[in-house]
């Protein structure tokens, strides 16, 4: 055993190993070779290359030469489309017949060449593509009613009421008064015709209008003619001028709209992009018996498929890249530029934002991938897998097609829906930051969930011997609790909370009470949400609530650094936050926060603590300082935890009823550090809740007490800076409070580390 | 170096458990190599797991370098080169481009890593096909990239599992080669094969595994004294033999899902 150690000291000597300690940090460099091997691998892949650069190049063309053949086609169609009007005899027929030309003639010169003249004049003078373009605009647009054919006919036997009422002819036409028939008659002899039109015909209905329009306007013209014979000045009682305009409300937006098929088109192709490398670096890893090279090294399952997933991503990326790039040359070179995307066109920004969400949309479905995919043995396996999920996936894909389908927030939390939709509408140039917020937030979170999954699956053991991967696998067996939650329970937490506090909170704000109610009513929300939910996974997942949770009686030297950096820490973010802000901004918050104070001024101060003071911050800890700090320290490196959790917990603060306040995510994640780094220190969440109970309480003593305060000279309302001698006396105990901290540290290994699956003895 | 002591592997299934490796016990020092020998089924790749620490243990442990595999996993792992017959390469990638991603899944420094690779190009003679896509490869010359890759760390302790499924005399050799140049380097080896000829000409003691129990365990010269055999596939024959007649009493395990 001797000469074993001495051997394995020669190696680690040489340097042909790193310490076990390096192997727990993240090394960026070694991640980014792991990624760079599998996209070398993807693209020197003939079939990556296929679906990557020769699908996009095939598919738009063809599909915008479709698109364009079809409008035009439909176009024509409508052309061509022939009614007929026929009359018991020939020459009633023949009567109508003239005096609906002269009629039309007179229609003619009142409102000058129609349009349809206009494109006629243009199809002899443009070139043939341009009035394509020039038609189908037009056609999009509704600004042609293109007009049919009218013939005028005889009816056979004169039987005109049964032809018309079978369908033959649009309408029919009987002259009343029939002495006329026999003689000579002019354009202003008078006769009585009779209409007759099938109820309920679309057609019929436009050919009447179309002949009675007609008649109408021959006996205008006559009127004018008879008085202007008679030299009478007339004015007609009813003059009438048509004024049309383009409608600009929701009309227009209820018309199936161009505009979403370019995202759900971006949106699947993107997905069609990253399916095959996703089977090939998990599924593939085991067809090629490459699995067990990559389980029997020192390597962290999660470093691994973080590396494959990488590599998808962007392939998925090149994929929408190239998709894009295809897409929009399509549309520019066939000219249906101006039918998607406006006058004013489609701006570099826009097709930027586009990109991004595309990336963010990418990043989950890569993930989704790769955890479904990893469950498979073998390629046949995987796409056996994933038709259905990409059966799934169209289906609330082709909702959002509809037009009147429009974004909420609760549609922004549905996975894909929400990107084609906000897709769609960035392109429309209408959208909402909220809901941009909540959906890149969202995706990103199921993301990272299903990335968690897939790193728990992935090269499992019990896949390596040939079993069959469950959902046993994230839940422990009845009979042991955990210490700690494991990485994809803290993000399925995650997962569950977000929504749940966006919904939930969104909903509390509507309820129309009393303000002292909605305090009541937020802060058992608060409770609910931030304590309920960890306390139900505690349950479910099996997890020991102390350890958990973190919820370790602390030392009495960090209640007393707790307390003091409560007391001074606030002023400090404080100033961070206001020398990050405009002024115009100021103003604007300030209105917000000045009407909140009279909102809130008759409040008794005991509630307004307990609801806005202790039961965020004591929840809010729970939350992110205790169930989620201990998960993420367990796996990643003490700085990571901490800024993971501050930024979480940032985000979270950001949303502030159904609006967003980006100004809070610096000051709340600035505050989630120190709270992070006081939880790690002292190995215990109550510290942290004692500092954040502090924290948000004297901001609130300070608001209630603003009269007062300012009666003894302190503060001052137009005042935005912290006066100096505050400041200068709040570096000592924040001090003092930092200080304290360090000598109230515990071994933070006792309580973040150690092995996975121990059982814990003392629990029952 | 590897120790192995009672390690017991069971496979629940419906009627009955499947016991695959049934307390098994042995040692292997620094410069030595063990043969794992026993037919299909005895259970010598579900051994080979557990040390790796690719399947949790149903009882007992295993120890590299003292450390537990159930505690340590990565620091065994580190410690441990795998190569087997069914490992397969990576289509896409050169021979070079396999051995540096294995270097780099075992943490080994980029500098370090060229060094390696320099040493095993001349060790395996991989020279002429390295920068050939491995999907070009005969199955000889894969087998020597795998070789290799198992070797990329230098690891104290070579587990392999039937190194010569499949190769002809030449590449076999390459394997036989490979295996005194293992000797040469002090590393503790375990050699797993049903061929029993290659192994007596290979291993310096040898672990006889049937049923997933070890039934003689020694150097060939303490076999033949106690089995009043030869050579082992006549040790073997023996074993099965008696099995069959129930002399020694079967040990009710069934075979396990040993590939």
């Amino acid at each position: 055993m001797l000469d074993d150690r001495q051997n394995e000291n020669s190696h680690d000597a040489a340097g042909d190993y790193r310490g076990s300690a390096a192997d727990e940090r993240i090394d960026f460099s070694r991640l980014k070779r792991l990624a760079g091997k599998e996209l070398l691998e993807i693209l020197r892949d003939r079939r990556t290359i296929v679906t990557l650069v020769l699908m996009p190049l095939l598919v738009y063309p063809l599909l915008g030469t479709i698109v364009n053949k079809f409008m035009l086609n439909s176009l024509g169609n409508l052309e061509e489309v022939e009614y007929f009007i026929a009359g018991e005899t020939e020459l009633e027929a023949a009567i109508l017949q003239r005096r609906v030309t002269v009629g039309n003639a007179l229609l003619e010169s009142e409102s000058g060449p129609n349009e349809a003249s206009q494109e006629s004049e243009e199809e002899d003078s443009g070139s043939a593509g341009k009035t394509d373009r020039k038609r189908m605009e037009a056609l999009i647009r509704g600004k042609i009613n293109a007009e049919p054919d009218f013939n005028f006919v005889a009816a056979k036997d004169g039987e005109v009421e049964k032809y018309v009422g079978m369908g033959v002819f649009e309408l029919g036409v009987r002259v009343l008064n029939k002495d006329v028939l026999t003689r000579q008659i002019n354009d202003f002899e008078p006769i009585e015709f009779e209409l007759i039109q099938l109820q309920n015909s679309p057609a019929s209905q436009a050919t009447y209008e179309y002949v009675s329009d007609r008649l109408e306007a021959f006996n205008r013209k006559w009127a004018d003619e008879v008085f202007r014979r008679n030299q009478i000045q007339m004015k007609w009682p009813n003059g009438t001028r048509s004024l049309s305009l383009e409608s600009d409300d929701e009309e227009e937006n209820t018309k199936p709209s161009l505009l979403t098929f370019i995202p759900l088109m971006l949106v699947l192709m993107t997905m069609t992009g990253a399916v095959y490398p996703a089977i090939d670096v998990t599924a593939g890893e085991r067809e090629r018996g490459t699995m067990e090279i990559l389980m029997a090294a020192p390597i962290s399952r999660m470093a691994l498929l973080f590396g494959k997933f990488v590599a998808v991503l962007a392939v998925a990326m090149l994929t929408a890249l190239m998709n894009m790039v295809a897409m929009l040359m399509t549309i520019y070179t066939l000219g249906l530029d101006p039918l998607i995307f406006g006058e004013q066109g489609l701006s570099w920004l826009t097709t930027l934002t586009i990109f991004l969400l595309l990336l963010v949309f990418a990043a989950f479905f890569s993930a989704v991938l790769l955890a479904l995919t990893s469950f498979a043995r073998s390629f046949k396996e995987a796409q056996a897998y994933l038709i259905p999920v990409m059966l799934v996936a169209l289906a609330p894909a082709v909702l959002s097609l509809f037009p009147d389908i429009q974004m909420t927030v609760l549609l922004a939390l549905v996975p894909l829906v929400n990107i084609i939709l906000l897709g769609r509408d960035l392109v429309a140039g209408q959208f909402e930051g909220t809901l941009i917020m909540v959906t890149v937030v969202s995706t990103l979170l199921y993301g990272s969930l299903a990335l968690g999954i897939a790193g728990r699956i992935f090269g499992s053991d019990a896949v390596l011997s040939g079993g069959s991967v469950g959902w046993s696998e994230f839940f422990p067996r009845r009979d042991t609790l955990q210490r700690i939650p494991s990485l994809p329970v803290a993000l399925l937490l995650l997962v569950v909370l977000f929504p749940a506090f966006i919904v939930i909170g969104g909903l509390a704000t509507r309820i129309d009470v009393a303000i002292q109610t909605r305090l009541w009513i937020n802060a058992v929300v608060t409770v609910l949400l931030f304590v309920g939910l960890p306390l139900l996974f505690c349950r479910v997942f099996r997890l020991r609530i102390k350890s958990a949770n973190l919820l370790f009686a602390p030392k009495v030297l960090a209640v007393v650094a707790s307390i003091l950096l409560g007391i001074s820490a606030w002023m400090f973010i404080y100033e961070i936050e206001v020398y990050s802000l405009t002024t115009k901004r100021m103003e604007v918050l300030k209105e917000v926060f000045d009407s909140m104070k009279v909102e809130l001024q008759n409040i008794p101060l005991p509630v307004k603590l307990l609801c806005l003071a202790v039961a965020p911050a004591v929840c809010e800890e729970f939350t992110f300082r205790g169930f989620l700090m201990s998960a993420f320290r367990r796996h990643t490196p003490a700085l990571v935890a901490i800024v993971v959790t501050a930024v979480l917990f940032g985000l979270f603060h950001v949303f502030v009823r159904d609006a967003l306040m980006f100004e809070r995510l610096l000051p709340s994640s600035l505050m989630g550090i120190l709270l992070g780094w006081v939880c790690l220190r002292t190995g215990s969440v109550i510290p942290g809740m004692i500092l954040h109970t502090i924290h948000n309480g004297l901001l609130i003593c300070l608001a209630h007490f603003e009269s007062e305060l300012k009666s003894i000279g302190f503060g001052d309302a137009e005042q935005q800076h912290i006066p100096l001698l505050w400041l200068a006396l709040g570096v000592l105990p924040l001090l003092a409070g930092i200080g304290l901290m360090f000598l109230a540290a515990v071994r933070s290994k006792d309580r973040f580390d150690g092995p996975e699956n121990v059982p814990d003895q003392a629990s029952p | 170096m590897i120790t192995v002591v009672n390690l017991v592997k069971r496979f629940p299934s419906r009627t009955q458990d499947v016991i695959a490796v049934d307390h098994l016990t042995f040692r292997v020092e620094p410069g030595e190599v063990y043969g794992l020998l026993g037919p299909n089924g005895a259970g010598k790749t579900t051994t080979l797991r557990m040390i790796l620490g690719l399947l949790v243990p149903s009882g007992g442990m295993a120890e590299i370098a003292e450390y537990r595999v159930t505690e340590n996993p990565d620091e065994v792992k580190r410690r441990i080169g795998y190569a087997s017959a069914s490992v397969g390469v990576y289509p896409w990638l050169t021979p070079k481009e396999m051995l540096l991603f294995s270097a780099d899944l075992y943490n080994v420094k980029p500098t370090v890593a060229n060094r390696r690779l320099e040493e095993l190009t001349d060790l395996l003679d991989l020279a002429t096909f390295i920068h050939q896509r491995c999907a070009t490869l005969s199955t000889g010359q894969k087998q020597r990239v795998n070789l290799a890759r198992a070797l990329m760390h230098d690891p104290p302790v070579m587990l392999m599992d039937e190194p010569t499924l499949g190769l002809d005399i030449v590449a076999s050799k390459v394997v036989f080669d490979y295996i005194g140049h293992l000797r040469e380097q002090k590393k503790a080896v375990i050699v797993c094969t049903h061929r029993l000829e290659e192994a007596q000409r290979l291993c310096d003691r040898f672990g006889l595994l049937h049923e997933g129990k070890l039934r003689h365990e020694g150097s060939l010269a303490e076999l033949q004294s106690a089995t009043g055999q030869q050579d082992l596939t006549d040790m073997f024959l023996d074993l099965l033999a008696q099995d069959l007649n129930g002399t020694t009493g079967p040990s009710g395990s069934q075979v396990g899902r040993d590939a």
